[in-house]
C-alpha cells in the first residue's frame, strides 16, 4: 500500500528498528504502578530495606529509613539526641528488624501506628543493654576481648556469595561480604553470635567461640516460592503447580480504566488474546485463551469467587484481588465440558484483620479518539463524483455542478467524534475484621461518555464479602449487585455514509436534520445517520446479582467438607425507540411510523457444589485429594414486544402505541450435573503429580450422548531439588512440567438435538394471516460436545534467588468434533444444513512470561518489569466430509465477504483476489480477456494461469490472528513517587480495511482523501482505481486492496503517582493519600490506516461481527486516547 | 439445660450433627437424579405430536402457501429478480450481484437464485407432508379433499416454475424424513411434467370453484395451470381443452380498466384466477417462510422502479417494446392505454410517482422508458410512504387476459387461426379499445400476432423469458440484439443462460446432482 497511510510519517522510526527490538527494550525498561503509601503499620514494618551507614547521626539514619519505607518517625529529644552517631549495615531486612537493631543499644523501642512510628523508652524489665550516653553506640566498648573474625560465605554450589550481611547478633555491628564472599569483622568477644543473612537464603547463626575464621555455606530459602495460586476448587502453592496457569496481580489490574473488567487482562498473560471491539464504552470484549478452537462460542468460562458464569464485565475492577487463567487441560479439566476455551478465575477482595479501613478513590478524565481519517471536503468530493459520473456516462448531479453550494462543507466525522468525552469513576470501600470475622464492602459509580457523540456507559456496583470462622466451621459469603446501562450510538460509522455537500440541519424536516435529495444530489441513498443517532434512542440495562455462600467444616484434621451455593440472577432490558422523522425521500431516510422494541430477559442460575478435600503429608509424601458433586441449572426467560405508531414521539412505552405488532418470548433452560475428582501428589517437593477427572451430564444432548468424561494428568519435576543440581548459581529454582488432558465445550445452545416444527410458516389470505406449521430444518440427535486435547510442556525458572522468574510453555491443542454446519441440498425443503461434530482445529503456541524485581537499593529506587510474549499457529485441520469452506466477514450491504475458513488455513483467514496494479491501456485489458473493464480499473493476478479471471483466482491474503503478541509492565517507585508503564502489541496479523470500500469504491458517503489520487488518463501513476459509481469492472470485489498490516505497538497506559507525606496527610485527618495522573493509549505505532488497529470482532450492527468477521474493519468505533487525574484517600 | 462435658465422643457427635445439617440443606437444594437432565424444549412443537387433527391439516397446508409471498418467493426473488428481469422486455442496470440474474452474469453461488429455488422447494416439501399425512387424519371428508387438492395444486405450481426456470430438477413426491430421501438425482423433465399434470388433474377434481378463503387455489386455477402445462409441452389440443373451460365459462371476466390488474385497491378482481396475497407489514422481518412475521409485501418494486426512486440501480423498458406499443393506435386514435399502465416515458404530463417526469430525471435519463407496471404511484417513490416492503398490490399469477392469449395461441397451433382463436385475442384487445387484429391471417402470421399481443398485455409480468424459452427463440433474441442489455452490457450465452444455475450448495452436497450446462 504505497503512501496510503496518513500516519506513516510518525511511524517511520518503528520501521527502522525492528519491532522486536523495540519491544524487548521497552520490556526491560518499562513499568506499572506500585502503590506505596497506603500501607498499615504491619505492612510498613514488614517493608524490607537495605542500608549502610557509618557514624551518621541517628536523625539522618531515621530520615533515610523514612524515605525508604515512607514511615514517619516521631521522637522526643528527651529520649535520644538526634545527633547520636550510629553505624548500621542491613541488607533487605524488615523495617522492624532494622529498628530493633538500631534502637536496642539506646534502650529504646517503638510503637507503630499506620504510617507513624513513635520512638519510646523500652519498658522496665527490658533486657536491652543500656547504651552509653556518649560515643558510638555500636562500635563502643572496644573490650580487650574483642577479636577479629574473618571467613568466606559460600552458596549451595560452593561459590563465594557476595553481599551477604554478617552481623553480630543483638547489635547493629556488621559488614557485608565482598565479591568473593569474604568478610572480616570485629566482634565483642568469643560469646558473640554471627548472623549471616542474604535474600533468598536461610539465615544462619554461628557462635564465634575461639575461632578466628568462620566459613559457612548458606542454604537457599524456598519461602520465596510460597506464592499461592488459585486453582479450580482450591488453591495451590505456585511451586507445586504442574499445569499452565497465568496470574495477574492486583497492582497490575487497575492500570487500565475501562468499563469492561475483562479488558484488564489484555497484554498481561502470555497466550491470552483480548480483542477490544473498538473503543465504545461498554462494548463487548473477546477473550481468547490459546487460540480459537471452535466455530462457535470461543469465550472462556468465568468463575468468580467459585460462581460459574459467562462474563466478568459486571465487576468493579477495584474489587478484584487476583485473576488466574487456567490455560492447559491439566489446570482446566476440573471444569470438564465447559473448559475447552480456558477458564478465568476471579477472586474478589476480602477484609483483613485489624482496624477498619476506609478507602475512597476517585478518577476523572477526558477522552478523544486515537485517530481520525482524512476525508475529502465538499469541493473535492463534488469533483470526484463528477469524475465518476463522467466515467459512468451518467449525468452529473446538480448539487455537484450547477447548484454546488460553496457554503456547505460538512465534516461528518468531526461532528461525530469532535469533542472530548468525560469519564468519572468513584469508589469507596470499607474493610476490616478480626480473627473470627472479616468483611469487605465496596461501592462504585462509573460513568463513561463515548468519544462518539450519543454514546455512553454507566455502571453501579455494590459488593459485600465476608468470612466467619468458628472452630472447625467456616462460612464465606460474596455478594455482588451491579447495574450497567449502555447507551450505544448504533449508527456510528454510518454517518460517514453522509456526503459533505449537504448541510447537517434542516429545521423544516421532522426531526430537524437535513438529508440527501436523491435527484439533486445524484445518490439513491443517503440518510442523515448523524441526525438519526440523536433521534433513535437505544439503551441496554443489565442488572445482575451474583452471590455465593460457602460453608466449610473440617471433619477431622485435613479433611474438609464444603457446601457451596451460588446464585446468578440477571435482569436485562433492551430498549429501542425509533421516532418518526424525515430526512429525504431516499431509502430508509424517513420513517412515518414510530416504533418501539423492548425485550426483557430474566436469567436465574443456581449452583450447588459439594466438595470433600483431604490433605496429608506422611514423611516425604504429600497428597491432596478432592472429590465433588455439582449441579448447575440455568434458565433464561425472555419477553419482548414491539409497538408502532405512537401518538407523539415523547410517549415511549408500549402502552402508548396504537399498533402492537409483535411479541416474542422464550425459555432457555439447561442443567449440568457433574462429579469431579483430583489427586495432587508430591514426593519431597521434588516429583509432582496431578490427575483430574470430571464427568459431566448435560441436558443439551440427547440421552444416549449425555455424559462425557474429561480426564487430565500432569507431572512436574523440580530439578532444583535434586542433589546434583548446582547450588548457588544464578539459576536458583527450576521446574519442568508436562500435562495432557481432554476438555469439552458444550457451547452449542439448548434444544439443538431435537427436530421441531416451525409454527411461523403462516400465510396471509385476504381474510387475514392464518397460522402454518412446517418442518423447516433437521436436527441431528447425535450432536455432542466439542472436545479439545491439549499437550503442554512447560518450565518455571527462577534466577538470582527469585529476582528474575521465567515461565515458558509450549502447547499443542487439537480441538476435535467441532460443530459445523454440514450443508444439505436445499431442494429437500428442510433447510440448507444440519449441525454435525466434524471439524478439527489445531492451535500450537509458545508462551514466555518473565518478571524481574529489582530489590530496593540504598537509594530507595524500586522497580519491576513483567513481560510476556506468545506466538500462535492456528490451523483448521479438517472441516468434515462434505463441509464447504466457511465464508464470513461480510463487509458490504451486498454481502461481499472478507474471510474464508478452510482446511490448512487459520480460522477466518482473509480471502480474495490479488490486485496487480491498475490497467493503463485497453490492450492490457484485452490481453487479460476481461470484459466491462476500462483503463483505471484494477488488474488482478491470474493466479491459476488459465488466462481467465474468475473465482479460481482467489487466494488467502493473510490472517487476522497475530503471529505473536506481547505485553510488558514496568513499575517503579522512588521516594513518594511511583510510575507505571504498560505497553502491548501484536505482530503479523492483517486487517481488512473495509473503510476503503465504503469511502472509495462504494457509492454514497464521503470519500477518503486518497480518492483524489484516483486513476485518470492524466494521473496514471497510482494504485487507486478510477472513480466510478456503477463499477462495471467490479473493482470492489474482495481483494488484497483492502488488506493491510495490522501490527501495532501501543503505550497502553502510563501512570505517575505521588504519595503525600504523612505529616501533611495527618493534618488533614487522613491516614494516607495519593494523587496520580494517568494516560491511556498515548502512543501507537502502526502502519494501519483505519481508525485503530484494535479491531476485534466488533463489526457494525449488521456486518462483520462474530468469529468469522474478526479483523474486518467496517469502521470500528475508535479507541479513546484518555487522560485521567485521580486521588486515593485512606481514612 | 443439660450440661455435657465435652468429650471426644460428644465432639464427634457434634461434628456429625453439623455435617448432616449441611448435607440435609444441600439435598433440599439439589435434585440429584439424572431426570433433571431431561429438559424438553418448552418453546417449540415436536413433530411427533403433529398431524393428528383437522387443525393440524389446515396448518400444514397454510405452511405450504407460506413461501409464495415471502421476499425469497414472489415477494421479490420470484417476483422480479429471477423472472421479470430476465425478459427481453426490460433492461436492468447492473447493481452489484442484485441484478446478476437479469444481466446474465449469474453464477451458481448467487444467493438470489438459491433463495428462489429454496422457497419453491419448500412448497414441494410441505405439500408432500400434507399429501402423505392428511389422508389418515379423521376430519370432515369434504374439507380433507380440498386440502389435498390445494396441496396438489401448490406442488404442481412449484414444480412448474422449478422445471421451467432450472430445467433439470429432482422430483420428490414423498415427505423427507432422512437425509437419504434428498440425495436423489435429477429427474427427466418429462417425468416432472407428468407429475405436474397429474397433480393438477387431481387438484382440478378436488378443488371447489369458490375457495374457502380468497387466495386459496380453486378448480379454475388448477385448470388454467393445467392448460399452461399442456401449452408448455406443446400438447395443443389438451391445452385448448383446458383453457376453453375458462374462456367459455363465466367465472372470470376481463376488468374494464386494464390498470386494475396491478393496483392494490382492485385486488382479487373478476379477472384474477390465481393471485398471491400480499400483506402490509410495517415491522416484519426479512426471511423465508418460517420466519416469525416475515415481510409479505410486494417487495420487488424497487427492483424495477426508475433510477432515483429505488435503492437498486433501476430498470428500463426496452425501446422495441415502446415502439410496439406506439405502432398501433386505439379505435379512437389514441395510444394503447396499456402503454401507460406498463411504461413511463417522456410524454406530456408524465409522472414518476408524484413527480413530473422532466423533474424526475436528468440528461439522458429523460430519454429512457421506465417500468410503470406494478408501481404504486400513490407513494412519492418506490420507497414511500413507509418502507419498500409495505405494498399490497397482489401478484396476479394467472389472470384471464393471459389465459385468453394462451388459448388463442394453443388453438392456432392445434387448429389454425380459427374464429375461436380470433375471438380470444380480440377480447383482450377490445378491453384496451384496440381494434381487432386483421382477419384472414396465416397460421404463422396469427402466431406472430399473438406473440406481439402477449408483449402488449403482459410486459413486465414475469413470464416473458419463459415464453421465449418455450418458443425456442430466447438465445436468438438476446444474442442478436445486444442492446437488450445495454444498461449493463450483459451478454446472454446460448446453451447456458436459458436456465438458471442449480445452486452450488446443492451441487456440492448431492453427488448425484448435475449442474446445468455452462455454469
Amino acid at each position: 500500500m504505497k503512501s496510503f497511510t496518513p500516519s506513516r510519517r510518525q511511524l517511520r522510526w518503528v520501521m527502522t528498528i525492528s519491532l522486536v527490538q523495540v519491544v524487548l527494550t521497552i520490556a526491560l525498561m518499562s513499568a506499572a504502578l506500585a502503590r506505596p503509601g497506603k500501607a498499615n503499620a504491619q505492612e510498613l514494618l514488614a517493608r524490607r530495606v537495605s542500608l549502610s551507614v557509618t557514624n551518621k547521626p541517628i536523625k539522618t539514619v531515621l530520615s533515610q529509613l523514612s524515605r525508604l519505607t515512607t514511615a514517619r518517625f516521631t521522637y522526643s529529644s528527651t529520649i535520644i539526641r538526634a545527633d547520636r552517631p550510629v553505624s548500621l549495615v542491613v541488607v533487605n531486612q524488615p523495617l522492624s528488624a532494622v529498628l530493633d537493631q538500631l534502637l536496642k543499644p539506646f534502650a529504646l523501642t517503638y510503637q507503630a501506628t499506620d504510617q507513624e512510628i513513635v520512638l519510646i523508652r523500652a519498658g522496665t524489665g527490658s533486657s536491652a543493654i543500656p547504651a552509653p550516653e556518649t560515643g558510638n553506640p555500636v562500635l563502643t566498648d572496644p573490650a580487650s576481648r574483642a577479636i577479629t573474625v574473618s571467613g568466606t560465605v559460600l552458596d549451595e554450589k560452593g561459590s563465594g556469595l557476595p553481599g551477604v550481611t554478617v552481623l553480630v547478633k543483638g547489635t547493629s555491628q556488621g559488614t557485608v561480604t565482598d565479591p568473593q564472599g569474604k568478610y572480616t569483622l570485629s566482634v565483642p568477644g568469643p560469646g558473640a553470635m554471627l548472623v549471616f543473612s542474604f535474600v533468598g537464603y536461610l539465615s544462619q547463626e554461628v557462635s564465634v567461640g575461639s575461632q578466628s575464621t568462620v566459613n559457612i555455606t548458606l542454604a537457599p530459602n524456598d519461602k520465596i516460592l510460597e506464592e499461592v495460586v488459585v486453582v479450580g476448587y482450591g488453591t495451590q502453592r505456585r511451586a507445586n503447580v504442574t499445569g499452565a496457569i497465568g496470574s495477574i496481580k492486583t497492582a497490575d489490574i487497575n492500570n487500565i480504566t475501562t468499563a469492561n473488567a475483562s479488558a484488564l487482562i489484555q497484554g498481561k498473560i502470555a497466550g491470552v488474546r483480548v480483542e477490544n471491539a473498538g473503543g465504545a464504552p461498554g462494548a463487548g470484549v473477546n477473550v481468547i485463551v490459546r487460540g480459537t478452537g471452535t466455530f462457535g462460542n470461543d469465550q472462556p468460562l468465568y468463575v468468580i469467587d467459585g460462581n460459574i458464569t459467562t462474563s466478568m464485565d459486571f465487576l468493579n475492577p477495584n474489587d478484584i484481588a487476583g485473576i488466574e487463567i487456567l490455560k492447559d487441560a491439566s489446570a482446566a479439566a476440573i471444569y470438564g465440558n465447559r473448559a475447552a476455551n480456558g477458564v478465568v478465575l476471579v477472586t474478589t477482595k476480602q477484609g483483613s484483620t485489624g482496624a477498619t479501613r476506609i478507602n475512597f478513590s476517585t478518577k476523572v478524565g477526558i477522552q478523544g479518539p486515537t485517530n481520525r481519517l482524512k476525508f475529502m471536503n465538499a469541493r473535492q468530493y463534488a469533483d470526484y463524483i463528477n469524475q465518476a459520473a463522467d466515467n459512468d456516462g451518467q449525468p452529473r448531479a446538480p448539487a455537484n455542478t450547477t447548484a454546488f453550494d460553496p457554503n456547505v462543507d460538512t465534516d461528518w466525522q468531526k461532528l461525530s467524534i469532535g469533542s472530548a468525552a468525560p469519564v468519572q469513576d468513584y469508589s469507596l470501600n470499607l474493610s476490616g475484621g478480626n480473627d473470627n470475622a472479616k468483611f469487605y464492602i465496596s461501592g462504585q459509580y462509573f460513568d463513561q461518555k463515548g468519544v462518539v457523540v450519543n454514546s455512553g456507559f454507566k455502571r453501579y456496583n455494590l459488593r459485600a464479602n465476608s468470612t466467619f470462622t468458628k472452630g472447625r466451621f467456616r462460612l464465606t459469603e460474596a455478594l455482588s449487585l451491579s447495574r450497567a446501562v449502555n447507551t450505544p450510538n448504533v449508527w456510528w460509522g454510518r454517518e460517514r455514509g453522509e456526503i459533505p455537500t449537504i448541510p447537517v440541519y434542516n429545521p423544516k424536516n421532522d426531526g430537524g436534520f437535513a438529508g440527501v435529495d436523491p435527484v439533486f444530489n445524484g445518490l439513491p441513498r443517503g440518510i442523515n445517520w448523524y441526525g438519526l443517532s440523536f433521534l433513535n434512542e437505544n439503551r441496554q440495562t443489565n442488572d445482575q446479582m451474583l452471590g455465593s455462600i460457602g460453608a466449610e467444616y473440617e471433619i477431622i484434621d485435613g479433611l474438609r467438607y464444603k457446601l457451596n451455593l451460588g446464585l446468578d440472577y440477571t435482569v436485562g432490558n433492551a430498549f429501542s425507540y425509533l421516532p418518526t422523522f424525515f430526512f429525504s425521500t431516499s431509502q430508509e431516510a424517513f420513517n412515518n411510523i414510530s416504533r418501539l422494541d423492548e425485550v426483557n430477559i430474566r436469567g436465574l442460575g443456581t449452583l450447588v457444589e459439594h466438595t470433600l478435600n483431604y490433605g496429608k503429608t506422611v514423611g516425604k509424601h504429600s497428597f491432596d485429594v478432592l472429590a465433588g458433586y455439582t449441579q448447575q441449572v440455568n434458565e433464561f426467560r425472555s419477553l419482548g414486544a414491539t409497538g408502532a405508531d405512537f401518538p407523539t414521539n415523547s410517549l415511549r412505552v408500549i402502552d402508548a402505541s396504537t399498533v402492537r405488532v409483535n411479541a416474542t418470548g422464550d425459555i432457555q433452560r439447561s442443567v449440568l450435573q457433574s462429579i469431579l475428582g483430583r489427586v495432587n501428589y508430591n514426593y519431597a517437593g521434588k516429583y509432582l503429580l496431578s490427575a483430574t477427572i470430571r464427568r459431566d451430564g448435560s441436558s443439551r444432548f440427547a440421552p444416549q450422548n449425555r455424559f462425557g468424561t474429561f480426564p487430565s494428568v500432569s507431572a512436574g519435576w523440580r530439578i532444583s531439588e535434586e542433589a546434583f543440581f548446582p547450588k548457588g548459581g544464578i539459576l536458583t529454582d527450576a521446574k519442568l512440567r508436562g500435562s495432557y488432558g481432554v476438555l469439552g465445550s458444550q457451547n452449542i445452545g439448548n434444544y439443538v438435538t431435537t427436530s421441531v416444527l416451525n409454527i411461523n410458516a403462516s400465510y396471509f389470505f385476504a381474510g387475514g394471516v392464518q397460522p402454518g406449521t412446517a418442518l423447516t430444518n433437521f436436527a441431528n440427535p447425535n450432536v455432542v460436545w466439542e472436545t479439545s486435547k491439549t499437550t503442554d510442556i512447560g518450565t518455571d525458572l527462577s534466577f538470582l534467588n527469585g529476582a528474575f522468574t521465567v515461565v515458558m510453555d509450549y502447547y499443542d491443542r487439537r480441538s476435535e468434533g467441532i460443530l459445523t454446519n454440514l450443508p444439505i441440498p436445499t431442494f429437500g425443503g428442510v433447510g440448507a444444513s444440519i449441525v454435525k461434530n466434524a471439524a478439527t482445529i489445531r492451535n500450537q503456541g509458545f508462551e514466555f512470561a518473565g518478571t524481574y524485581n529489582h530489590r530496593p537499593g540504598s537509594n530507595g529506587l524500586k522497580y519491576s518489569v513483567t513481560g510476556n510474549f506468545s506466538s500462535i499457529r492456528n490451523r483448521v485441520l479438517a472441516l468434515g466430509e462434505g463441509v464447504s469452506p466457511i465464508n464470513g466477514g461480510g463487509f458490504t450491504q451486498e454481502g461481499l465477504q472478507a474471510t474464508r475458513t478452510d482446511v490448512g488455513q487459520a480460522v477466518g483467514s482473509f480471502y480474495g483476489f490479488v490486485v496487480d496494479g491498475v490497467y493503463q491501456t485497453q490492450d492490457q485489458i484485452k490481453a487479460d480477456g476481461r470484459t466491462n473493464v476500462r483503463p483505471g480499473d484494477f488488474r488482478y493476478k491470474d493466479l491459476n494461469g488459465d488466462g481467465k479471471l474468475n473465482n479460481d483466482d482467489r487466494t488467502y491474503l493473510g490472517s487476522p490472528i497475530p503471529k505473536f503478541e506481547y505485553g510488558a509492565i514496568f513499575n517503579a517507585s522512588y521516594r513518594g513517587f511511583d510510575l507505571s508503564l504498560f505497553v502491548q502489541g501484536v505482530q503479523g496479523n492483517k486487517i481488512w480495511n473495509a473503510n476503503k470500500f465504503k469511502h472509495l469504491l462504494d457509492f454514497g458517503g464521503d470519500k477518503l482523501i486518497a480518492g483524489t489520487r484516483a486513476w485518470t488518463p492524466t494521473n496514471t501513476n497510482t494504485d487507486i482505481s478510477r472513480a466510478t459509481l456503477s463499477d462495471p469492472a467490479n473493482n470492489r470485489r474482495s481483494s488484497s486492496f483492502y488488506v493491510e498490516n495490522g501490527s501495532y505497538l501501543r503505550l497502553k497506559s502510563m501512570q505517575l503517582g505521588y504519595t503525600l507525606p504523612l505529616a501533611f496527610v495527618k493534618k488533614m485527618q487522613l491516614s494516607g493519600a495519593r494523587v496520580y495522573v494517568q494516560g491511556q493509549n498515548l502512543l501507537t505505532a502502526t502502519r494501519y490506516t483505519g481508525y485503530d488497529p484494535e479491531i476485534g470482532r466488533g463489526g457494525s450492527p449488521s456486518q462483520a461481527a462474530g468469529l468469522f468477521g474478526a479483523g474486518v474493519d467496517v469502521g470500528i468505533y475508535p479507541q479513546a486516547r484518555s487522560f485521567f487525574a485521580g486521588i486515593d484517600i485512606a481514612f | 439445660m443439660i450440661s455435657i462435658k465435652p468429650t471426644k465422643t460428644t465432639r464427634l457427635a457434634y461434628r456429625a450433627i453439623l455435617l448432616s445439617a449441611l448435607l440435609l440443606t444441600s439435598s433440599v437444594l439439589t435434585d440429584c437424579s439424572e431426570k433433571a437432565l431431561d429438559v424438553p424444549n418448552p418453546n417449540q412443537l415436536s413433530p411427533s405430536i403433529f398431524w393428528r387433527t383437522a387443525s393440524d391439516a389446515e396448518k400444514g397446508l397454510v405452511a405450504t402457501y407460506g413461501p409464495l409471498t415471502t421476499i425469497q418467493g414472489w415477494g421479490r426473488m420470484l417476483g422480479a429478480i429471477l423472472t421479470t428481469l430476465r425478459g427481453d422486455d426490460v433492461n436492468p442496470y447492473p447493481a452489484q450481484e442484485v441484478n446478476d440474474v437479469g444481466t446474465f452474469a449469474v453464477a451458481a453461488t448467487d444467493g438470489r437464485v438459491s433463495e428462489g429455488w429454496g422457497e419453491l422447494n419448500a412448497i414441494v416439501a410441505r405439500a408432500n407432508q400434507v399429501l402423505a399425512n392428511v389422508p389418515a387424519i379423521q376430519m370432515d371428508e369434504t374439507r380433507k379433499k380440498q386440502i389435498l387438492g390445494e396441496a396438489y395444486f401448490l406442488r404442481a405450481l412449484a414444480h412448474f416454475y422449478l422445471l421451467n426456470m432450472w430445467g433439470n430438477v429432482p422430483l420428490i413426491t414423498k415427505p423427507v424424513n432422512a437425509l437419504e430421501d434428498i440425495l436423489v438425482p435429477q429427474a427427466a423433465p418429462a417425468e416432472v411434467w407428468a407429475s405436474i399434470k397429474s397433480d393438477l388433474k387431481l387438484a382440478q377434481t378436488n378443488l371447489p370453484a369458490q375457495p374457502k378463503d380468497v387466495g386459496r387455489a380453486t378448480s379454475g386455477a388448477a385448470t388454467a395451470l393445467l392448460g399452461k402445462a399442456y401449452l408448455y409441452t406443446k400438447d395443443w389440443a389438451a391445452a385448448t381443452a383446458e383453457f376453453n373451460k375458462i374462456v367459455a365459462g363465466s367465472a372470470y371476466k376481463l376488468v374494464p380498466n386494464y390498470q386494475d390488474n396491478f393496483s392494490a385497491t382492485t385486488n382479487n378482481n373478476a379477472e384474477s384466477i390465481f393471485e398471491l396475497q400480499y400483506q402490509n407489514s410495517t415491522t416484519g422481518n426479512w426471511g423465508p417462510s418460517g420466519t416469525p412475521n416475515p415481510y409479505r409485501g410486494q417487495a420487488w418494486e424497487p427492483d424495477i422502479a426508475p433510477k432515483g426512486y429505488t435503492s437498486q440501480a433501476g430498470t428500463t423498458i426496452n425501446r422495441w417494446v415502446y415502439d410496439l406499443f406506439l405502432k398501433e393506435k386505439t379505435t379512437t386514435g389514441a395510444i394503447d392505454p396499456r402503454a401507460f399502465a406498463t411504461m413511463i416515458w417522456n410524454y406530456p404530463g408524465a409522472k414518476v410517482y408524484q413527480d413530473d417526469f422532466t423533474k424526475a430525471f436528468n440528461g439522458t435519463d429523460q430519454n429512457n422508458v421506465w417500468v410503470r407496471k406494478y408501481l404504486n404511484f400513490d407513494r412519492t417513490s418506490s420507497l414511500t410512504p413507509g418502507s419498500w416492503a409495505y405494498a399490497t398490490n397482489d401478484r396476479r399469477l394467472i389472470r384471464l387476459g393471459d389465459v385468453l392469449l394462451m388459448y388463442a395461441e394453443a388453438e392456432n397451433e392445434a387448429n389454425g387461426p380459427t374464429s375461436a382463436a380470433y375471438a380470444a385475442i380480440n377480447r383482450v384487445r377490445a378491453r384496451a379499445t384496440m381494434p381487432n387484429i386483421a382477419p384472414g391471417l396465416s397460421k404463422d402470421a396469427f402466431r406472430e400476432a399473438v406473440r406481439a399481443e402477449r408483449v402488449l398485455e403482459l410486459t413486465a409480468e414475469g413470464d416473458r423469458f419463459l415464453d421465449l424459452l418455450r418458443w425456442g427463440t430466447v438465445a436468438d433474441v438476446f444474442t442478436k440484439n445486444r442492446a437488450l442489455r445495454s444498461n449493463s452490457g450483459g451478454q446472454f450465452q446460448a446453451n447456458k443462460n436459458e436456465y438458471l444455475p442449480i445452486p452450488q450448495n446443492d451441487i456440492n452436497t448431492n453427488p448425484q446432482m448435475k449442474q446445468n450446462p455452462g455454469y
